[in-house]
């Protein structure tokens, strides 16, 4: 029987590999509530008065990162306003090996210099805020981002991993490393090395918590940032299922969204 | 016929004709070696990044093409369509002059002695396929290089070794194409239309293709070629393309 602070587990059952996984997420969870509801609460206030001013939230992560990005939008129950980045060269790996394998997209994503011709594209104004995701925080890319933002005077969030990213050896040629750069952290407190539990006989951990944890974090901002907008008078147009609202309603939904989507990216 | 009409048919029949005069010896040579690389089950491995990335679709899979060819194509430099924006231009373009992004792409395939390597290259001075290039020769492998030649010699280099590709290549194949490419100059536009590297590549793929496919049938290995139903009928052309795939991964997967 192994006791996790914070959670309550059932004495009478034996405790499987699977529910220390799920006890694991929860304690996260946990922790999550008792310790960073003040920042993201800072965070969500800024999202919202940016989108609230037509600003964009520009959203980017390389690797499973690009889990965070895609979950702020566009899904179902979100809504335009955050701006998702997501190169190929750094997220589309799923070839594993062979050409676009994760071998070059892991080298990709150290590369310094390939940031600045990506931000290149993007028209970027000064209520604009940047969210940028690492669970290592040691990505070059998204650390130059980083830096990139703040030099054109842009607020940078992150969302890291502190404890992992204080173990972890900066690559950037500025020796920093992403919580280090940016102006707001929110922590999503993964264990060192992201996997989160030990199996006997193998030598590897198994089961990472960062994606449970970012996306967390991400729907805490959304559904706050939702009713500050919705309070302001202003409230998102949201995509939503036909299920919810009924066929009609939701591809008009839909159809709001992208024509929202597209005025906002106008610049 | 409106002058650029003409301009630009005659740049690409100056260009036809000088391949046809000046490079068929070349690739008659080219095409006995990939015959018998694909022959022994080697592969020639096909690279280009930019718009070079046409011609190694040119070379299969697509109709009248067929296995032997094991074509690279990296998203990172070749999927730029976007022009702007995630995925745009400039993006691909930076990548495709990152030092030692090559070996991570070589890295991932189990290369035999008997295969060849096949780059395109109209530059022949991008920083990863001149990386490609010495890689292959680095594992004892026969490199041909498709370039223009000319573009090549005026172009800097860009790699820190100061090389180009043609410095690595055992065969060049000159695609004969003007110096930047475009063909067509017009009246107060300060810069030339109309690139002639796409006809120039696909000609000589297709004529490097139709050789290698005569000599495997000479040697009673006639290839699997990837044939219209308009042409071989509905059956026989599902069955075509199956038995092409199907060739196409025994030869791939290897033997590991």
């Amino acid at each position: 029987m192994i006791e996790y602070e914070g959670v309550e587990t059932k004495e009478s059952q034996m405790t499987t590999i699977s529910q220390e996984y799920l006890y694991k997420s929860m304690k996260l969870l946990n922790k999550i509530e008792e310790t960073q509801l003040d920042v993201i609460e800072k965070v969500s206030q800024m999202f919202f008065e940016s989108i609230n001013n037509n600003g964009l939230v520009h959203v980017y992560g390389s690797g499973h990162s690009r889990m965070g990005v895609e979950e702020m939008f566009p899904r179902y129950g979100s809504f335009p306003g955050f701006h998702p980045i997501v190169e190929l060269s750094t997220t589309s790996y799923h070839q594993v090996v062979g050409a676009n394998g994760l071998s070059q997209a892991m080298f990709l994503e150290s590369v310094e210099g390939l940031a600045w011709h990506i931000l290149r594209n993007f028209e970027l104004k000064k209520q604009d805020v940047f969210l940028l995701f690492s669970t290592s925080g040691t990505g070059n890319v998204v650390i130059d981002m980083a830096l990139l933002a703040k030099e054109k005077g842009i607020p940078v969030v992150a969302i890291t991993g502190v404890e992992n990213s204080k173990n972890a050896k900066s690559k950037h040629s500025t020796n920093k490393k992403l919580y280090e750069v940016a102006d707001i952290v929110i922590d999503n407190f993964v264990p060192i090395g992201d996997a989160s539990t030990w199996i006997e006989g193998l030598k590897y951990p198994v089961g990472p918590l960062s994606t449970i944890t970012n996306s967390a974090i991400v729907n805490m901002i959304k559904v706050r940032v939702a009713e500050l907008l919705t309070q302001a008078g202003n409230p998102p147009v949201v995509i939503t299922g036909s299920q919810v609202i009924g066929e009609e309603a939701a591809k008009q939904a839909f159809d709001l969204v992208y024509q929202d989507y597209a005025k906002r990216m106008k610049r | 016929m409106k002058q650029v009409y003409q301009d630009y048919v005659s740049a690409v029949n100056t260009i036809i004709q000088e391949i046809h005069t000046t490079q068929l010896d070349t690739i008659e040579e080219v095409s006995q070696l990939f015959a018998k690389t694909i022959a022994n089950d080697g592969l020639v491995h096909t690279y280009g990044s930019g718009h070079s990335r046409m011609a190694v679709e040119e070379v299969f899979p697509r109709y009248g093409s067929f296995p032997g060819f094991h074509t690279i194509v990296e998203l990172s430099m070749t999927f730029h369509n976007q022009v702007v924006g995630a995925n745009g231009q400039r993006q691909a373009m930076f990548i495709e002059n990152i030092e030692g992004l090559a070996a991570r792409i070589l890295r991932n395939f189990i290369i035999y002695d008997k295969d060849m390597f096949l780059f395109f290259s109209t530059s022949g001075v991008g920083s990863v396929v001149v990386e490609m290039a010495r890689e292959a020769k680095k594992m004892g492998q026969t490199v041909v290089v498709v370039t223009s030649v000319e573009n090549g010699k005026r172009s800097d280099a860009k790699h820190s070794s100061g090389k180009k590709l043609m410095d690595y290549a055992d065969y060049i194949i000159d695609t004969c194409v003007p110096i930047g490419d475009a063909a067509v100059t017009i009246d107060n536009l300060p810069y030339p239309v109309s690139p002639t590297s796409t006809i120039a590549n696909t000609l000589i793929v297709n004529l490097i293709k139709a050789r290698v496919a005569e000599l495997l049938t000479q040697m009673n290995k006639a290839p699997h070629v990837l044939t219209s139903s308009l042409i071989i009928g509905k059956e026989a052309s599902t069955q075509a393309f199956e038995d092409a795939y199907d060739d196409y991964r025994r030869r791939v997967l290897r033997n590991q």
